[in-house]
């Protein structure tokens, strides 16, 4: 079975930003991912003020947690078309298109976009991070 | 292939873990609500509406899972994981009645449930995250 998008109404394919789901084989190699907020991928625990100086700007949080998955899908060999699945963790959903637009620009040109659930919470764990990301992969095997 | 509930043995208690045991397609669910599957993005007001009533919007949530499921030629014997997010807590009881007489007496996956504070769409109360498993192919 190749890792491929599951419409329920075909017809509507393009209108939809995200997939109602993706099939994966259970031979794929898979990759479960840290969430990442914007501060660095390396940082301290507990955590440092330093390292959590983050702009208000909730693109910037959004591409700087992209950035962080760019560089850790490519280290294992992946790219954005690998994806599978995306929950996303936001502290303010007024900032849900805005978050959106972000994920676009990643995957622009790969023609793919993963599975996606999104929810609003209370807090994250490191001081000034509004959004938070959730990544699962996967490689075919074959 | 098989999909099995993995429990303690303690008569009442939800399985505790599902077993995926050889070659198998697991199936990512984008988030399951009570709003149209397929929509714009923002919504329309019109897709953003949903019932006020929690039971009316477990109903169409599952309906829509039922969708999701039927594309992807599974049944709900195959789903191994719920994450079920809730922004009244209070209501898990009701909303966990409403999976129960879906998935009938003889299966239950893997579940958690947690209260968030919003969801994507104004007025909605209940999303499903679902993991799911079926034959290779």
């Amino acid at each position: 079975m190749p890792i491929a998008q599951i419409h329920s109404q075909p017809e509507r394919h393009g209108e939809f930003q995200h997939p109602p789901a993706i099939s994966v084989d259970s031979n794929d190699v898979f990759f479960w991912m840290s969430g990442a907020t914007a501060i660095p991928l390396y940082h301290m625990h507990p955590h440092i003020d330093e390292e959590c100086v983050l702009p208000d700007d909730i693109r910037e949080q959004a591409r700087r947690i992209l950035t962080t998955f760019d560089e850790v899908l490519t280290f294992n060999g992946l790219g954005w078309r690998d994806v599978v699945k995306f929950s996303t963790f936001l502290t303010d959903m007024r900032e849900y298109d805005a978050v959106q637009e972000v994920i676009a620009e990643f995957f622009a040109g790969t023609g793919w976009a993963p599975a996606s659930t999104t929810v609003g919470i209370n807090a994250l764990s490191a001081p000034g991070a509004r959004m938070e990301i959730d990544v699962v992969a996967a490689k075919s095997a074959n | 292939m098989s999909i099995t509930i993995a429990n303690t043995g303690i008569g009442g208690v939800d399985g505790v873990a599902v077993r995926v045991t050889g070659p198998s397609g697991l199936y990512f669910l984008s988030g399951i609500n009570p709003n149209p599957i397929y929509h714009a993005e923002p919504m329309t007001d019109a897709e953003a509406h949903v019932p006020a009533g929690i039971r009316d919007q477990a109903q169409l949530m599952l309906n829509n899972l039922a969708e999701v499921l039927g594309a992807s030629k599974l049944g709900w014997g195959s789903v191994a994981k719920i994450i079920l997010y809730l922004t009244d807590i209070r209501e898990a009881s009701t909303v966990r009645a409403a999976i129960t007489d879906r998935f009938g007496e003889d299966w239950t996956p893997a579940f958690t449930t947690v209260q968030v504070d919003n969801l994507v769409s104004r007025g909605a109360r209940v999303q499903l995250d679902v993991i799911a498993a079926g034959p290779t192919g």
